[in-house]
C-alpha cells in the first residue's frame, strides 16, 4: 500500500509538472537527480556529469508538457540524460591518444572527467575508447542501476538487444582491458 | 595479494559506476537554471502580446492625433540627425497612408531620425527632423502583456508609463531602449523604429537575450537511401554538384543491429537526380570524427579516429573526377593529441596538441598544398594552459580560440591567437587578440563568415553559446541561441550559419543570421525524427545526412533536403516573438546595413499593388534593401494566406496562413521576408487570397 500511495503522489507530481508547476518539477528533480547523476557520471565522467545533468533537467522542464505517459517519466528522463551525455561525446569531436607505431601502446589517457591521473586505471582507460553507445548502456544498467528491462525501455529497443549490446559493451571492455 | 585479473579490474571498476554521489547543490543549480528559462519564456510570450499591442497603440494613437490636428506640409527630402547621441535604434521607415499620409508626399532617400536629449521633455515630443518639425515617439520598453482593451504601456515593474495615445520619454541613453520596439508618428509620417544593440558596445558572456525569429517556411523532403549504412562521426563536402559522405560509425539501421566499427566507406548524393555512388576504398585507415574539406577539385580527409580509438595522423585526398584516392604525405612533426583541420585558401592547415589534460600545451601547426603536394612548417603556439581549441582561417590570418580551466581558483578564461599566413618579412608569428568572452567546450574547425568566426561553445553559467570575432574591428561578442545549438557539424551558406540541424524531438533555433544576430528553426520533418546529422548548403536547400533516429540511437541510411521558401521569414505565430527585437534592418547584397530608408513612389507603386474585394483587404509591401520585403495588410481576417512570385522564373512562394499576427492585432497584419538572393528588378508579385483558394 505504501508503495502505491508513493507511487500515486509521484504521478501527480508528474501531472503537476507538466502543467506548468516549476514547484513540482522540482520535487521531481530532487527525486530523481541521484540516478541521473550517476547516468551522467558514468557516460561522461564526473565533472562533466553536472553539465550534462542540468543540461538534461532543463531540456525535460522545456518538453515535459508534451509528455503523454506520466507514468513513463523516469525512463524518459533518463533518455534525455544519456542524449544529452551522447551530445557532449559526440561535441568532443576527441581524440584520446596517438598510436605511435602498428603496436599501438596506450599512452597514459588524457582526462575526460575521470579523475586525476593518478587515480587514472587501465580499465579507466578502456571503458572511455567504447563507442558512446557501449558507454552508454553501461550506464544505464551499472550507472544508473536500471534492470534489464528498464534499459531496454529507455533505449526503446528489445530487452534481447538490450542483453546483447549490454554484453558486447562489457566484451569490448574486458576485451581491451586484457590486451593492455 | 595476488595481481588483479582483467575480469576482476572490469567488475571492481563497473561496480563503482554506480557509486557516484550527487554534488552538493547541483539540485539547487538545476533549478536556478529551470526557473531562469520559465522566466525567459514568459518574457518572450509577454513580448509577443507587446509588439501586437504596440502596433494597435501606434495605429489608434495616431489616428487620433490625425483627428486633432490638421495637415502639415510634407516633410523635407529627409530627416537629418540632430546633435546627441544616436539612440541604439532605427530600422525602419514607412509612411502610412492608412492614416492619411499621401504617398506622393513621401520623402525619397534615406530618412534618419535621432533622439535628442534637447528635445526631451516631458509632455513634450521627443524625436525632431532637421526642420526642427517633432515626431512622437512611443516607446515599448517595458511593455508588459495584457489584453488589447486596455493599451497601457507599463514598466517593468508594471507601473503605467502611458496610455493609449499619450506620448512618453525616451532617451537616447536609456539603455532600457536597447534591442526593443520604438514608434514614432506624426500626422503625416509613420515611423516604426525596431532597435538593434550598440555595434561598438563590448559583449561580456551575460550577452543579452536571443532575438529568435521563430520557424523559417519551407518544405521536406525524403532523398533516396544512401548505399552505404547510415552513421555518426562522418563528414559531409558540398563540391557544387554533389555532397560527399565518408567515415563514421555505421549502424545500426535496426534495433536488432549491432554497431559497426567505424567505417572507411563513403558514397557521393547527386541532388539533381536524387541518386547516390559509392567511393572506392581510401588508401587509408577507417576512421571516425576526422577533418574534411573541399578543395574546389578534391575532397581532403584528415585526423579522427581509427577502429581503438587512437588518433590518427594522416590523411587523403579523393577526387571525383576520377574517383580516385590518393594517400598524403606525413606531416612535419609527430602527431600528439586531437588534431584540427581547415582549409586556408589554397592549403589545409593542420593544427595538433594534446590539450585533454588541461596543462601546458604547444600547438604545432603545419600547412599541406595539394598543388605541390608538400607540407610546410609552421611556428608553433605555447599555452600555459589549454582544455580545448578552435580553429578557424578568416582568409589571411590562421585563429586559435583556447579555452582553459584553472582548478585552483575553478574558473574557466579564454584567450584568442592569430597568426598572418601572409606574412614574409618578418616572419608569421602567434599574437593574442582582444580579450575573449570565457566559453568552453570548443574544439574542431569554425565558421568564417566572410567577417567573423564564429565559434560554437557553451558559457560557464551554463547554456550553449557562439563565440564571434570580428576579424576587422579584432573584437569579440558573445550569440547565445535561445534554445541552444545542434549537434553534427557546422555549416556556413553564405550568409547563415547552421549550428546542428536536428528534426524532430526538442523545439530548435540553430540556425543563426550574424548579421542581424538573430536565431531562427525550420519545421520538424513530419514523422522524421533525426539527429547529430551532418549538413551541407547545396546552393538553395540543406542536405542531411547520417545521426540517429531521435530515441532509438537507430542510425538510417536515408537522407532529408530543406528547401526554404525564403532565406528566413518572421513568422508572427501566437506561441512565438515576432516583433520584439527583430532586428528588421535594411541591408544591401552583402547583409550590411544601409540604414533606413524609405520607399519611393516608383517603388511603391511598383510593388504596392494588392488590393482585394469588397472585404476592405489593403495591403502593402515596402523594400528592404534588395533582398527583403516588409508586407502589411489591413483588414480581413487573420488567417490570409500569401503568395509571392519573384522573378521572371516564376518562383512562388505560399504562405499559407503564417505571415500573420491572428486576431492579436485587428487593425492589421504583417510579416518581413528577407530573400537568399537580391529582388528581381522586375520586382514581386505578391498577392493575398483568403487561404481557402
Amino acid at each position: 500500500v505504501r508503495l502505491d500511495l508513493r507511487r500515486e503522489e509521484s504521478l501527480d507530481t508528474v501531472v503537476r509538472a507538466r502543467s506548468g508547476d516549476v514547484d513540482a518539477f522540482e520535487e521531481l528533480v530532487r527525486r530523481h537527480a541521484p540516478s541521473a547523476y550517476r547516468l551522467a557520471a558514468a557516460i561522461v565522467g564526473e565533472s562533466r556529469a553536472q553539465d550534462v545533468v542540468q543540461d538534461a533537467f532543463l531540456r525535460a522542464w522545456r518538453a515535459i508538457r508534451g509528455l503523454r505517459d506520466v507514468d513513463r517519466f523516469e525512463p524518459w528522463l533518463h533518455r534525455i540524460v544519456a542524449n544529452s551525455g551522447r551530445s557532449v561525446l559526440r561535441a568532443d569531436r576527441r581524440v584520446r591518444e596517438i598510436a605511435l607505431d602498428a603496436s599501438a601502446v596506450d599512452v597514459p589517457a588524457p582526462d575526460d572527467g575521470f579523475g586525476g591521473a593518478e587515480a587514472r586505471t587501465m580499465v579507466e582507460a578502456a571503458f572511455r575508447r567504447l563507442s558512446p553507445d557501449h558507454r552508454i548502456v553501461i550506464g544505464l544498467h551499472y550507472g544508473a542501476g536500471l534492470s534489464i528491462g528498464e534499459v531496454a525501455e529507455v533505449l526503446s529497443v528489445p530487452v534481447g538487444t538490450t542483453k546483447s549490446r549490454l554484453a558486447a559493451a562489457l566484451a569490448a571492455l574486458r576485451a581491451d582491458v586484457g590486451a593492455t | 595479494m595476488g595481481r588483479q585479473g582483467p575480469r576482476d579490474r572490469v567488475d571492481e571498476f563497473l561496480e563503482g559506476l554506480g557509486t557516484a554521489a550527487l554534488p552538493a547543490g547541483l539540485a539547487d543549480g538545476v533549478m536556478i537554471r529551470v526557473r531562469s528559462d520559465e522566466r525567459t519564456r514568459r518574457s518572450r510570450r509577454w513580448w509577443f502580446v507587446a509588439a501586437a499591442a504596440i502596433l494597435t497603440l501606434v495605429l489608434g494613437a495616431g489616428a487620433a492625433w490625425i483627428g486633432t490636428r490638421p495637415p502639415e506640409p510634407s516633410p523635407t527630402a529627409s530627416l537629418e540627425p540632430s546633435a546627441g547621441p544616436t539612440p541604439a535604434a532605427t530600422l525602419f521607415v514607412r509612411t502610412f497612408d492608412g492614416i492619411g499620409c499621401p504617398l506622393a508626399a513621401l520623402p525619397p532617400g534615406p530618412v534618419t531620425i535621432r533622439i535628442d536629449p534637447a528635445a526631451v521633455g516631458p509632455d513634450e515630443v521627443v524625436a525632431v527632423d532637421a526642420n526642427g518639425d517633432p515626431h512622437a515617439v512611443f516607446w515599448a520598453e517595458g511593455f508588459k502583456g495584457g489584453p488589447l482593451s486596455d493599451p497601457v504601456v507599463r514598466d517593468p515593474a508594471g507601473e503605467v508609463v502611458a496610455r493609449d495615445g499619450e506620448q512618453f520619454l525616451v532617451t537616447p541613453d536609456d539603455d532600457r531602449l536597447h534591442g526593443h520596439l520604438v514608434c514614432s508618428g506624426s500626422d503625416n509620417l509613420y515611423v516604426m523604429l525596431f532597435g538593434r544593440e550598440d555595434p561598438d558596445s563590448t559583449t561580456s558572456p551575460s550577452a543579452p537575450p536571443a532575438t529568435d525569429l521563430g520557424i523559417l517556411p519551407g518544405t521536406w523532403a525524403s532523398i533516396a537511401d544512401a548505399p552505404i549504412p547510415g552513421r555518426q562521426g562522418h563528414t559531409a563536402v558540398w563540391t557544387g554538384t554533389e555532397m560527399i559522405v565518408w567515415g563514421g560509425e555505421p549502424g545500426p539501421a535496426t534495433p536488432d543491429e549491432q554497431l559497426l566499427r567505424p567505417g572507411g566507406d563513403g558514397a557521393a548524393y547527386d541532388p539533381l537526380a536524387d541518386t547516390w555512388r559509392v567511393l572506392p576504398p581510401p588508401p587509408i585507415a577507417d576512421r571516425y570524427l576526422h577533418s574534411a574539406v573541399w578543395t574546389g577539385e578534391e575532397m581532403l580527409v584528415w585526423g579522427g579516429s581509427d577502429l581503438r580509438n587512437f588518433a590518427r595522423g594522416d590523411g587523403a585526398a579523393y577526387d571525383p573526377a576520377t574517383d580516385s584516392w590518393r594517400v598524403l604525405p606525413p606531416p612535419p612533426f609527430e602527431p600528439s593529441g586531437r588534431q584540427v583541420a581547415v582549409w586556408a585558401r589554397a592549403r589545409l592547415i593542420v593544427v595538433d596538441g594534446n590539450v585533454e589534460a588541461g596543462g601546458p600545451v604547444e600547438l604545432d601547426m603545419a600547412s599541406y598544398t595539394p598543388a605541390t603536394d608538400s607540407w610546410e612548417r609552421l611556428p608553433s603556439l605555447e599555452l600555459t594552459r589549454a582544455s580545448g581549441y578552435s580553429v578557424a582561417f578568416t582568409g589571411q590570418s590562421v585563429l586559435v580560440l583556447v579555452t582553459a580551466f584553472d582548478p585552483v581558483a575553478e574558473t574557466f578564461s579564454s584567450s584568442g591567437y592569430e597568426i598572418d599566413l601572409g606574412a614574409v618579412e618578418p616572419p608569421p608569428t602567434w599574437t593574442a587578440t582582444a580579450a575573449a568572452p570565457a566559453v568552453l567546450r570548443v574544439g574542431g574547425a569554425e565558421l568564417f563568415t566572410g567577417t567573423e568566426v564564429l565559434v560554437a561553445a557553451a558559457l560557464p553559467s551554463g547554456g550553449d553559446a557562439v563565440a564571434a570575432f570580428d576579424v576587422a574591428r579584432e573584437t569579440w561578442r558573445i550569440a547565445t541561441p535561445p534554445l541552444g545549438l545542434g549537434g553534427g557539424g557546422n555549416t556556413w551558406t553564405g550568409t547563415l550559419a547552421v549550428f546542428g540541424l536536428g528534426t524532430g524531438g526538442m523545439d530548435r533555433r540553430t540556425i543563426y543570421d550574424p548579421t542581424r544576430d538573430a536565431w531562427f528553426g525550420i519545421p520538424d520533418a513530419a514523422g522524421i525524427h533525426r539527429e547529430s546529422a551532418t549538413q551541407v548548403w547545396a546552393g538553395d536547400r540543406l542536405l542531411l545526412w547520417g545521426g540517429f533516429e531521435g530515441e532509438s540511437f537507430l542510425r538510417p541510411p536515408g537522407g532529408l533536403a530543406f528547401v526554404p521558401t525564403a532565406l528566413y521569414g518572421i513568422a508572427a505565430q501566437a506561441s512565438d516573438v515576432a516583433i520584439d527585437g527583430a532586428r528588421v534592418e535594411a541591408v544591401d547584397a552583402s547583409g550590411t546595413l544601409t540604414g533606413v530608408r524609405t520607399p519611393t513612389t516608383a517603388e511603391m507603386e511598383a510593388i504596392d499593388t494588392s488590393q482585394l474585394g469588397a472585404d476592405g483587404i489593403y495591403a502593402m509591401a515596402v523594400p528592404f534593401g534588395d533582398r527583403a520585403i516588409f508586407v502589411y495588410w489591413i483588414g480581413g481576417p487573420g488567417d490570409l494566406a500569401a503568395r509571392i512570385e519573384i522573378g521572371a522564373d516564376g518562383r512562388s512562394i505560399d504562405l499559407v496562413a503564417v505571415p500573420t499576427h491572428g486576431d492579436a492585432v485587428p487593425l492589421g497584419h504583417g510579416v518581413i521576408l528577407t530573400f537568399d538572393r537580391e529582388i528581381p528588378a522586375g520586382g514581386i508579385d505578391l498577392s493575398f487570397w483568403d487561404g481557402t483558394r
